[in-house]
């Protein structure tokens, strides 16, 4: 029976918490990957929107784009909308480190292709101290390359803390 | 008790030149589907799904990036994402209880991405009937580009 759906590599903060780190040398041998984070930050306050997924280490923020929404308790029926250019590609919801993990999913589609850039969508939602919220976004990667490294970073003099967790997988077509 | 295969590809496709691609003859070996798409499109155009060629009722409520809300009670189909020719636009859409005869309802939730927006798309098709083939359609006469790919997955509950 064919195996479509591979863990390509993970990543668990333990012990001093960090602000970045890199899936390197992803192979070329899945058609599609999947990212699932589940993080905290030694962030302060309610919540922050500072995840950051630089690709193939390309740093210069101008060349990301994307758009995302998202609502939380004092806009429940609204969602509030942020475009991410030309700063940063976001990812990220809630984290404060006193309280729950936030979780994130992304789909990056045909990956290997240089043919074009590939937009990828995300969704994640957290459960901070006093709020609740949850998060859909796009994020187009700088440059048409095929993607071989996902740098994951924490912004604004944030560290992820002990316990995050993030898993690439690989997805075949057959 | 021995886990069966729980995501397994059903069937793909790279379409190219074409403004439809259908998966037919769906087998009811699952308990969901998923369906994947990375899509360039020759020209600008809105990408849809419909399950069965049926053109009946689905409801559908998406949330756009931009802060658009919309609602439709009486589309005849599912719009997925947008695509100008520019990027590959990105969806993922899980479609639940796709054999389910005896709840009238198929529900999908898209989540995809475009050169503008991402979309958080939730759509449900009315129909006693299985689903046994899923049509991926453009809105006029775009086409998909090469390396364009669908792949349909089978999600069994072991």
């Amino acid at each position: 029976m064919a195996v479509t759906y591979t863990l390509i590599a993970s990543y668990t903060v333990s012990g001093s918490s960090t602000s970045t780190f890199t899936f390197s040398s992803i192979p070329s041998s899945y058609d599609h990957l999947i990212l699932n984070m589940s993080s905290r930050a030694n962030y302060s306050g309610d919540y922050h929107l500072n995840n950051f997924v630089q690709v193939n280490s390309q740093s210069t923020v101008s060349n990301y784009t994307g758009r995302f929404g998202y609502n939380d308790t004092s806009n429940t029926n609204n969602f509030l909308v942020q475009s991410s250019s030309p700063t940063a590609i976001w990812i990220g919801t809630g984290n404060i480190s006193t309280d729950f993990f936030s979780n994130n999913w992304s789909f990056i589609g045909n990956y290997n292709s240089s043919s074009a850039p590939s937009v990828r969508p995300y969704f994640g939602g957290s459960e901070p101290a006093s709020n609740s919220l949850i998060i859909f976004g796009s994020a187009r990667q700088g440059t048409a390359a095929a993607i071989t490294s996902l740098t994951l970073k924490e912004l604004s003099g944030n560290n992820y803390i002990a316990g995050s967790t993030f898993y690439l997988y690989g997805l075949k077509n057959s | 008790m021995a886990a069966g295969p729980t995501f397994e590809p059903i069937a793909t496709a790279t379409p190219s030149g074409v403004t439809t691609y259908t998966f037919s003859s769906i087998t009811n070996a699952y308990t969901d589907l998923v369906l994947v798409g990375s899509v360039i499109m020759s020209a600008s155009t809105v990408i849809r799904l419909r399950f069965n060629g049926s053109s009946g009722t689905y409801y559908t409520k998406y949330y756009l990036s931009d802060g658009t809300v919309s609602q439709n009670s009486s589309a005849s189909m599912m719009e997925l994402v947008n695509n100008d020719g520019s990027v590959f636009s990105n969806f993922y859409v899980d479609i639940l209880d796709y054999k389910g005869t005896t709840y009238p309802t198929k529900t999908a939730l898209c989540r995809s991405a475009d050169q503008t927006n991402s979309w958080l798309n939730g759509g449900a098709w009315v129909s006693s009937n299985a689903i046994n083939s899923i049509e991926i359609y453009t809105t006029n006469s775009a086409t998909f580009s090469s390396p364009s790919r669908l792949t349909l997955y089978g999600i069994a509950r072991a």
